[in-house]
């Protein structure tokens, strides 16, 4: 049943988009079921929600992009059963995806502009009007940004505000953002934040989809919570603490990440790096991770984290200094020379750095495990199979069949294949590049019960991450880098998101 | 509710599973439908020159060749590229076994086997150079393969001379007639060289490498895959079975030359298409392979019985090609729309 709290504050705005009673099912499965949400002019709508609540398909059916099974959308008043997508956007519907849809050869001024030449059904495109165009839609939202530089060229943020300002071009009056902290570091997430505000103010009515819950807190002026296509609740954020809407979002109690204590003492250091550098990335860095210790990298975009990560894993090899894994000293010169050594990496990217997305789940977990599963040069498949299998169902991934493609599965289960994988093979220490990113809140949880659990039995970890919540619950010491240096150690005495934000930032 | 329509209804129901299975990618269905509707098409076409048993045998003659050249290029495929320069290795390596067999020690049956061996060896050295040339000074695969092709073919035309290596000995050139109850042991020798390339894609580390290589070359570096090593085995591969054709080829013609076969380039790689191989890399099918290198050979066949020229029968190669290309891409988006319509109107009657 939806529990659309009525709200008599609001009775007398007239909203910009509404969704009245939606339902949508994709081959039998219900995917929204009776969904009412108002989106008021001049207010951030959260909609918050576990990945699969049905809150990117809610946009999709607002933006034209799916056609509702039941319900209808009002927009300025008039009910539309369903929308195309070109009707949506000149009725000033704008969504920004979470892949931006721009185009990277084109400069930023163009791309802002684009959209609006072409509603304007102009043939030749004048290069004076689009920087006109772009420069009024970026002065609209206070955004900085350089209109001549090839989008390609921008970084991920600066495309984000690049899409904001596009939307913002042909005046729309409603924005959806999916998901658009995904990428950024808590930096760019303030500025995306002021743009935002900035928006709020021009009376823009903005739905931000999230499920990170600090940013609900943050940004939204209201929250509407989604699970399994149903409206959970409605309401202002100062309703909720962090507890009360997570249990919304995921139905359950809890959220506190268990915490491993044994460091496993007296023995060789899982991992020993010392003096590492790579010129113009980084340098003399030097650090432990014992084993069965998890230890936390973090540090701004470009600080240098991921290229020492990267070092290590052999992808891009470190000029100077030495690595040693279990005590002994190990030359690696390849990702390949990393493994065999006793390091597996979880790279950052992991649709394309991590997966076969077209491969059977199966074959993606075994990958690491070939050689060690071959007899006279022939595969043992039954043993093979049923290590992939064990694997599969310790790391409760959700699947039907491991002959599934891994492009099947959702966020959390396609990075518990990705560190199943790496278990498989036994590593000595396993580093992890932002384990937890674009992973909802229950996959998340048991993310770092996977990686406590293995910390128990001896695995050292280092995680590269600044989800700050994330590093002090599971991390014993946290590494900050800064300009390619290693500059601060925060051990559990210390440890705080205050003082990483502060040791970070400084 | 009377049997006739059931029957209709059964008969829609088929339709469009077998429609749906054509639009799949690599679908064993379409592939049957398409070489039973050649086989069809010709039989109807030209009875009397078609449906001869003559014209079958020179089909199983015919075909290994092509067969071995298209697998070799579908495994580059499944490594994510393609080898272009298949027939100029079969062609090196029927000259080198050639100069070797026309030379008195190539008279004595170990002189013949040794030539044979030199032949394979060398087409494998060019596969390895292919290899190291793409995966070690990351140049893209069709141009090295485009390069080396040139490369090999003009290495083959010094050492020919310049004219074919002929007067092969009659032992050699015998082997192609060969049967064993009617069917030609080049045939055979093709469908166990098959069973060996499927053995290996499926059931050895390295052959899922190659395919997991050819699936995300990124992926795979980050999974501790050694892209040169799994690259250099793959065309060393490809260029065996190029080597195997080669040979194949000058028994059959009874002389080794730098000219045969170069239509058999893009033969191939329809052949390959055709099959269900993507080219993009990551799948493989090798029964497909064979039965569309069959279902290709008797395209070919089939226009000279009807009678129209070898200009003709590339023009219908190539145009097969786009087709087939075309319906990996948009089949799988055409059927549905068949399927629904159908689907609509057999439920129609039903609520009586």
């Amino acid at each position: 049943m939806s529990t659309m709290t009525s709200d008599p504050e609001h009775g007398s705005v007239r909203p910009v988009v509404e969704a009245e009673s939606i339902s949508k099912t994709f081959g039998g499965v219900n995917a929204l079921t009776d969904v009412t949400v108002r989106f008021l002019p001049g207010e951030v709508h959260c909609l918050a929600g576990e990945n699969g609540s049905g809150k990117s398909t809610l946009i999709k059916i607002i933006s034209g992009a799916e056609v509702p099974t039941a319900g209808s959308i009002r927009i300025s008043g008039h009910a539309y059963p369903s929308l195309r997508p070109q009707q949506a956007i000149r009725l000033g519907v704008e969504v920004i995806y979470q892949d931006f849809s721009l185009l990277p050869n084109l400069d930023a001024a163009e791309n802002i502009a684009l959209p609006l030449l072409t509603l304007e059904g102009k043939r030749v495109a004048s290069r004076k009007r689009a920087m006109k165009i772009a420069e009024e839609a970026i002065g609209r939202a206070g955004i900085r940004l350089d209109l001549s530089t090839p989008v390609g060229d921008l970084t991920v943020a600066d495309r984000q505000l690049c899409a904001i300002a596009r939307a913002l071009a042909h005046n729309s009056t409603f924005l959806a953002m999916d998901e658009p902290t995904t990428a950024l570091t808590w930096r760019e997430v303030d500025s995306l934040f002021d743009a935002v505000g900035r928006l709020r103010e021009q009376g823009v009515a903005i739905a931000f989809i999230s499920h990170k819950l600090q940013e609900v807190f943050d940004v939204a002026d209201r929250v509407t919570v989604l699970r399994n296509g149903r409206i959970v609740e409605t309401g202002v954020p100062s309703q909720y603490t962090h507890e009360s809407l997570s249990q919304g979002m995921t139905g359950r109690k809890s959220t506190s990440f268990p915490r491993s204590s044994a460091v496993w003492a007296g023995k060789p250091a899982a991992l020993r790096v010392t003096g590492l550098g790579r010129s113009q990335l980084f340098e003399g860095i030097s650090f432990t991770v014992g084993q069965g210790e998890v230890v936390g990298l973090s540090g701004l975009l470009g600080s240098g984290r991921t290229e020492v990560a990267e070092a290590i894993a052999g992808v891009h090899p470190a000029d100077t200094g030495h690595i040693s894994v279990l005590g002994e000293e190990c030359d690696i010169r390849s990702v390949e020379g990393a493994v065999s050594a006793g390091i597996a990496y979880v790279p950052e990217d992991r649709l394309t750095q991590g997966l076969f997305l077209d491969q059977p789940i199966g074959d993606n977990l075994s990958v690491t495990i070939l050689s060690k599963f071959s007899r006279a040069g022939r595969i043992r498949a039954r043993a093979l199979r049923e290590a992939s299998r064990t694997m599969s169902a310790t790391l409760r991934i959700k699947t039907r069949s491991l002959a599934a493609p891994v492009r099947s599965l959702s966020g959390g289960n396609a990075q518990r294949v990705l560190i199943g994988k790496w278990l498989l093979r036994e590593p000595a220490v396993l580093v992890l590049n932002g384990p937890t990113v674009g992973v909802d809140v229950g996959s998340k949880f048991d993310i770092l019960s996977i990686l406590n659990a293995e910390s128990l039995r001896g695995l050292g970890i280092l995680i590269i991450s600044d989800d700050l919540p994330e590093l002090v619950a599971t991390c014993h010491r946290v590494l900050v880098m800064r300009g390619g240096r290693l500059v601060d150690e925060l051990d559990s005495a210390n440890l705080s998101e205050a003082t990483i934000l502060e040791a970070i930032s400084a | 509710m009377n049997d006739q329509n059931q029957g209709a209804r059964m008969g829609r129901h088929i339709t469009a599973r077998i429609l749906s299975a054509m639009g799949s990618r690599g679908s064993l269905v379409r592939l049957l439908v398409v070489s039973i509707a050649i086989v069809i098409t010709f039989s109807a076409l030209a009875p009397t020159s078609f449906l001869t048993v003559g014209n079958f045998e020179f089909l199983a003659q015919a075909t290994p060749e092509v067969a071995l050249l298209s697998l070799g290029i579908s495994l580059a495929m499944l490594a994510g590229g393609i080898d272009l320069s298949v027939v100029a290795i079969a062609n090196l390596a029927g000259i080198a076994s050639g100069l070797v067999m026309v030379t008195p020690i190539g008279a004595t049956g170990g002189g013949l086997a040794l030539a044979i061996l030199l032949g394979v060896a060398v087409a494998v050295v060019c596969g390895v150079i292919n290899g190291t040339l793409i995966a070690g000074l990351r140049v893209p695969p069709i141009l090295a393969t485009l390069g080396t092709s040139q490369l090999y073919g003009g290495i083959g035309l010094v050492l020919s001379g310049g004219t074919a290596v002929s007067a092969l000995p009659t032992a050699f050139t015998d082997f192609a007639n060969i049967t064993f109850a009617g069917v030609p042991l080049i045939f055979l020798l093709t469908l166990l060289l098959a069973g060996l390339v499927a053995f290996v894609v499926t059931a050895t580390p390295v052959g899922v490498r190659i395919r997991l290589l050819g699936a995300n070359a990124v992926a795979a570096e980050y999974s501790g895959i050694s892209a040169r090593r799994v690259t250099i085995s793959t065309y060393a591969l490809t260029g065996g079975l190029a080597g195997v054709a080669g040979l194949i080829i000058s028994s059959r013609a009874s002389s080794a030359d730098t000219n045969y076969g170069s239509s058999y380039i893009l033969l191939g790689i329809v052949v390959a298409v055709l099959a269900g191989v993507n080219p993009d890399g990551g799948h493989i099918t090798i029964t497909g392979v064979i039965v569309a290198a069959i279902a290709l050979q008797t395209l070919s066949t089939g226009l000279t019985a009807v009678g129209v020229s070898s200009d003709v029968v590339s023009i219908a190669q190539g145009a097969f090609l786009i087709a087939m290309l075309a319906v990996n891409v948009y089949g799988g988006q055409v059927v549905p729309l068949f399927r629904r319509r159908r689907f609509r109107r057999a439920v129609e009657p039903a609520p009586a």
